[in-house]
């Protein structure tokens, strides 16, 4: 069993090729963070034209270090959804073409789908598991079941958590992409020397805010007029802290309202690459026996290893494609149809 | 030998296969959303019709722009797909080097208030309606022509032949005349739209 998957929802583009057993032949990821730099933030239409500059090339090198060809694959997947729709025509169509030209099913993956996978990919995770999704465009807590078998049971009512770290880098001055900046910044800072809010602390449900924590993120920069290095490092520790404590509550609140006691706590997406949110998930897992699956860095972020790995699940379980194939900004994972 | 083109890149989406240079068979839908599938589809199309295959196809000539940002995207990536795996020559042409003539002013939607213009004698650019009118007093053609319909109906419009066709046409004279094909990079004729984030 041998997938080849594209992924193209938001500024990275990547193509990668997976077995059936996971072991990941190849995995591709070109960033486009220097074309959206200047910008402080994706740009569409420059992401776009980025992904249909690169998608053919990597898809070569894909197969190439994969030592594959295009004959010798199963099944040719790409992200349907959800993302920036520009960039999920590229992949979709490309996609479809290559499979359609090479006598290949093609899959429409749900992006979210495949980080929820990512842990069976790399750890062989039994269902069912809680996972923390979270990342610049998602923070979400889903009960997953089974392939296809998904359950909100909290999301973000404003920002994503991964926005926040953003947002909160460019107040303070901090580059872009604002998590991993953040973070460096925060090393050397007291996350005590300012009091902010951990938004939803404490709610009976198990959802996220992030819009207040940033105001008063805001509020303290303004407050500070210049704010010396030393102030910028303080507020940066406390905003990350922040931000972890209020994932690491929500999801002790949607542990206690999990259906059944799961196997494993996974989290996924780009933020689980930060250590001060690992390290508090850690310690909320280990206080409740279970074990913390956070995916290697790599697999942290968007990749393609993680839709092709999504596709060899549908394949292996016999749930098939979603094979309307149009992609689709917003696509809640909970809302993925199981078959065509 | 077999040619495929294709034209994603105004309002009409079209495909056209052609044997040895010559239309054996063309589809055209007008351009809506989800158009990616149409598009395929239009190439089961065509090939039924001639009683060919994917794998008879030697090359794959698509229209390179200037249109829709996202339709010539389309048909760029299909293209580029379908050639991969079908491991046949792939090239672009863009509307104006295919359908350029020295009486008529080429001029296509851009789904702004300008136009993607080219005036006989002069590089391709974008203009406003009022601004070609006021600069070529001649015929004018392509899928852009309504705007200045509105202001000048007295204005000639010329008729044009579909760019698909001439594309699968002159891909074929092209590997017959072994010159270099020129590779199917999109052809924008307009910087991407920046939009800054939203104030913090």
């Amino acid at each position: 069993m041998l997938a080849l998957a594209l992924e193209s929802s938001c500024d990275e583009t990547a193509a990668a090729v997976v077995d059936g057993k996971g072991t990941i032949l190849s995995s591709i990821v070109f960033s486009q963070l220097a074309q959206h730099r200047p910008y402080g933030g994706v740009v569409p239409e420059v992401a776009a034209r980025a992904h249909l500059e690169r998608i053919d090339e990597l898809t070569a090198e894909a197969l190439h270090t994969a030592k594959v060809t295009l004959p010798d694959l199963d099944v040719i997947a790409s992200t349907c959804g959800p993302g920036l729709i520009g960039g999920l025509l590229v992949g979709v169509l490309y996609g479809r073409a290559l499979a359609k030209g090479s006598g290949k099913p093609w899959y429409g993956i749900n992006h979210l789908e495949g980080h929820a996978l990512t842990a069976r990919l790399t750890h062989k995770v039994a269902f069912p598991y809680l996972l923390l999704l979270v990342s610049g465009g998602h923070t979400q807590l889903v009960w997953v079941s089974g392939v296809g078998q998904y359950k909100r049971l909290g999301t973000t009512l404003d920002d994503a958590a991964g926005e926040c770290f953003d947002k909160a880098a460019k107040l303070l001055g901090l580059g872009y992409p604002g998590g991993p900046a953040l973070e460096k910044a925060a090393q050397g800072g007291n996350a005590t020397a300012f009091e902010l809010p951990t938004p939803m602390l404490g709610h009976k449900d198990c959802n996220f805010s992030f819009s207040g924590l940033k105001t008063a993120v805001r509020h303290k920069v303004v407050g500070l007029g210049t704010p010396t290095p030393e102030q910028v490092r303080d507020l940066a520790a406390a905003t990350q802290s922040a931000i972890a404590r209020t994932l690491a509550d929500r999801t002790a609140r949607a542990l206690e309202q999990a259906p059944q006691r799961p196997t494993a706590l996974v989290v996924a997406g780009g933020v689980a690459a930060n250590s001060e949110v690992r390290a508090r998930l850690t310690t909320l897992a280990q206080g409740k026996g279970l074990e913390l699956i956070a995916p290697p860095l790599n697999l942290c972020g968007d990749n393609a290893a993680m839709i092709a790995w999504a596709a060899l699940e549908r394949w292996q379980t016999g749930i098939g494609p979603f094979d309307d194939g149009h992609p689709r900004p917003r696509w809640p994972l909970d809302a993925a149809p199981a078959s065509a | 030998m077999l040619t495929l083109g294709i034209d994603s890149s105004g309002l009409l989406l079209t495909v056209a296969l052609c044997r040895t240079g010559e239309v054996v068979a063309s589809r055209s839908v007008e351009q809506r959303r989800q158009q990616g599938e149409v598009l395929l589809a239009l190439v089961d199309e065509c090939l039924v019709q001639a009683k060919s295959e994917l794998g008879d196809l030697a090359a794959l000539a698509v229209v390179t722009g200037p249109g829709s940002f996202t339709g010539l995207r389309l048909g760029i990536a299909a293209s580029l797909g379908l050639a991969r795996s079908l491991n046949c020559a792939l090239t672009g042409y863009d509307r104006f080097t295919l359908l350029r003539t020295p009486e008529t002013a080429l001029v296509f939607e851009s789904l702004r208030a300008d136009v993607f213009v080219q005036i006989p004698g002069h590089e391709p650019q974008m203009l406003l309606p009022a601004d070609i009118l006021s600069r070529w007093p001649g015929a004018v053609a392509g899928d852009g022509v309504a705007k200045l319909m509105a202001l000048d109906p007295a204005r000639p419009v010329a008729p044009l032949p579909l760019a698909a066709e001439l594309a699968a046409q002159k891909v074929y004279a092209d590997l017959q005349a072994k010159r270099e094909l020129p590779p199917a990079t999109p052809y924008y004729l307009r910087a991407p739209d920046v939009t800054f984030p939203a104030a913090l």
